[in-house]
């Protein structure tokens, strides 16, 4: 039931957005409505989710669902009767038919472009296997990633025990991030784990917006000039990114960021290609009719508010998301004066930027005095927002530290490491990002320059800048948006060259081949996939897993959290009393359980906090002051587990 | 020279800095290691 109600939700979800879209085919492709559909719809659970969890605090499983499945039945109604009446202009026949026949003819075109380049195929097959080897492994394991579990999976805990986007109280450090976060990515997260009330897929989230990067890239390829089949090679060879692969089956954002700034500058560009002179060959955009420059001028402003809808949801994505704002704001206010600035471009813009990730930063102003709060703004020395930091407060790595700033992303780009991982931060754009992408980047720039095609170097300033601007540019994964660049430029170079040579998809090819196959992710080894198929789904715990990047951190916790996972059960209450390592492991795997904590000096003040909380289990470090207190009260705390570490009790009602 | 001589030119010299550029990334010191770790995983995996 909870499965047919996922996919009934998303399917209608999708579909809605997606007829709606089709009303716009006139500036939008088939991709660019395919990654619009997306935005869209991320745009609704976003809202959705805020609607239900900020201003109504009834942000459950229930209301979210039928609220959802209302918006998507009453979109897809109207923009059916709509294309009915569109098309009953021109030929008569039905949506759904001119839909379906779309979709079935995009199909069967890309499945001849594929089938008729070999080196296409075989990237293609490599592509859907290893999707299909994620899909797997994001299936078999749990969420292992460091700040999956630190804080993006526990924003997700917090909001679905309270039913609310709300601040809660800080008692930790990590605490004080997770009230401060823009938290979009974490409401989708949250998308797909309170349908199927398990967190047995949530850390695939990142992995459709691997796609909405491939058909942003795709359809900024074709933009840019590129022909069709070296577009889907270029914005295939995306994927082949070791940080993109690692990355789509864990609970980071960073994919999911760098997908979203592509779109939007698809998007943006979209717009460009559509009133720019050089329109069609020959530069035959001022000859178009006037009753067609009337009808894109009625379609422009979908493209101006999917660009904004785009840009306002990785605003509140992550920290980083106003500088990638800023750059984009830009863009757009530089595009509009080219045409004479209107207030309603700027609406269609910037509203949606403001509805779709503003909230993050408003609240911080009103909650903390500063919208970014706890970072320091200054300004010439001036003071304009107090923090508590005035730089990143992740510390680089030494070798880093010694190097120029200049130097820092080639010694990263040579990746000098003994593996990948989600996060390492010496290597991770792969083979393909130095030894292809950089030098089809310098060709790509000269051809530019003297073919005089403004529309990839306006792409390449906007990502250069982004690139130079991000304080912490050499991390692979704040920037993954410059594979994507790289892929652009690799089409652009592919299509330069004569189709005969071969030469250059046949590297790409190996290049790929050989990525696939060395970014295996060291926290999940054959030995342990062997394991966690002979295991049943509830015991395929992070604590069974042990992971290689926390196993020496957490394995002193993995008595409790198997506890908690096998015992907690739903609606029930665990409290703690420490700073633990990682929150998210303290519910259990439906996130149906809660968590409080509660900390005194004296005895009564405690369990008073405790009936209050309605906390059913009390979770204590060994020999620490609350041990010593559930001791000397057998009446009231039952022990119901303890190793060396740590106790768990059973808090007797009423008692 | 004309046009398609000039391509050549480029074709070539391009899919030379290409192989540079490879000889470069695969001899860093670390790539041996790094290969190692791989092959022993995927001898893992066949097992």
């Amino acid at each position: 039931m909870n499965i047919i109600a996922y996919i009934t939700v998303n399917f209608l979800l999708f579909a809605a957005w997606h007829v709606f879209l089709f009303r716009h085919r006139a500036v939008l492709s088939f991709a660019g409505r395919l990654a619009g559909a997306f935005v869209l719809g991320l745009t609704q659970i976003t809202v959705t989710e805020m609607l239900l969890g900020v201003v109504l605090k009834q942000l459950y499983a229930g209301p979210l669902f039928f609220l959802n499945a209302t918006v998507s039945a009453l979109v897809l109604i109207g923009s059916a009767r709509a294309v009915n009446r569109q098309r009953a202009v021109t030929d008569g026949s039905g949506a759904r038919t001119n839909i379906l026949e779309e979709i079935s003819g995009t199909v069967a075109w890309l499945v001849s472009e594929i089938r008729n380049s070999l080196t296409l195929l075989a990237v293609s097959v490599l592509f859907i296997l290893s999707v299909c080897w994620i899909m797997f492994l994001g299936y078999l394991f749990p969420s292992y990633s460091w700040d999956g579990l630190w804080y993006h999976l526990p924003i997700v805990g917090h909001i679905m025990q309270s039913g609310a986007v709300r601040e809660i109280s800080n008692n930790s450090f990590i605490e004080q991030f997770i009230n401060i976060f823009p938290k979009n990515i974490e409401l989708f997260f949250l998308w797909n784990i309170i349908f199927l009330q398990s967190d047995v897929i949530a850390d695939l989230s990142q992995l459709p917006f691997v796609f909405a990067g491939i058909i942003s890239i795709y359809g900024l390829a074709v933009r840019l000039g590129v022909g069709s089949r070296h577009a889907i090679y270029a914005a295939l060879l995306f994927f082949f990114t070791p940080v993109v692969i690692l990355q789509a089956s864990t609970n980071y954002v960073d994919v999911a960021v760098a997908a979203l700034f592509f779109a939007a500058v698809n998007f943006l560009m979209a717009e460009d290609v559509a009133f720019s002179p050089p329109f069609g060959k020959g530069g035959q955009g001022g000859l178009l009719e006037r009753t067609e420059v009337v009808a894109r001028l009625h379609h422009k402003n979908i493209t101006t508010m999917l660009a904004g809808l785009a840009t306002g949801l990785l605003l509140g994505s992550k920290g980083s998301g106003p500088l990638f704002t800023g750059i984009l704001s830009a863009v757009f206010i530089v595009r509009e004066f080219r045409r004479g600035l209107t207030s309603s471009a700027l609406a269609y813009f910037f509203i949606p930027v403001f509805l779709t990730g503003g909230y993050w930063y408003v609240k911080n102003w009103l909650v903390y005095g500063n919208p970014v709060y706890p970072m320091e703004i200054s300004f010439f020395n001036i003071t304009l927002f107090k923090g508590l930091y005035q730089g990143i407060i992740e510390p680089a790595p030494e070798i880093i530290n010694n190097l120029h700033p200049v130097t820092r992303p080639l010694y990263v780009w040579l990746e000098k490491v003994e593996y990948y991982l989600y996060d390492s931060r010496l290597g991770g754009l792969g083979p393909l990002w130095f030894i292809l992408f950089l030098p089809c980047m310098v060709f790509s720039i000269i051809h530019s320059f003297v073919k005089r095609n403004y529309r990839f170097l306006a792409v390449f300033i906007i990502m250069t800048s982004a690139f130079l601007m991000h304080p912490r540019n050499w991390n692979p994964r704040y920037v993954i948006f410059i594979a994507g660049l790289g892929a652009l430029s690799f089409g652009l170079a592919l299509n330069y060259f004569l189709p005969e040579r071969k030469m250059l998809r046949l590297i790409a090819l190996a290049l790929a081949t050989y990525t696939v196959f060395v970014s295996n992710s060291p926290c999940i080894t054959p030995k342990q996939i062997i394991q966690f198929m002979h295991l049943p789904p509830s015991e395929r715990t992070i604590a069974n897993h042990a992971p290689f990047n926390i196993d020496l951190h957490a394995r002193q916790e993995y008595g409790h959290w198997t506890w908690i996972n096998r015992n907690l059960q739903s609606g029930e209450t665990l409290g703690y009393s420490f700073e633990p390592l990682f929150l998210a492991p303290l519910w259990n795997s439906s996130y149906s359980s809660r968590i409080a904590y509660a900390k005194s000096d004296t005895y009564n003040e405690w369990l008073k906090k405790l009936t209050d909380e309605k906390v059913t289990y009390v979770l204590v470090r060994r020999n620490s002051g609350e041990d010593k207190w559930i001791q000397g009260e057998p009446e009231k705390f039952k022990a119901v587990f303890s190793d060396e570490n740590y106790r768990i009790a059973k808090k007797e009602s009423g008692k | 020279m004309n046009k398609e001589d000039r391509e050549h030119i480029i074709y070539i010299s391009f899919i030379l800095v290409v192989l540079v550029m490879a000889v470069i990334y695969f001899t860093v010191p670390e790539r041996s290691l790094f290969i190692y770790h791989q092959i022993r995983w995927w001898n893992e995996f066949w097992k």
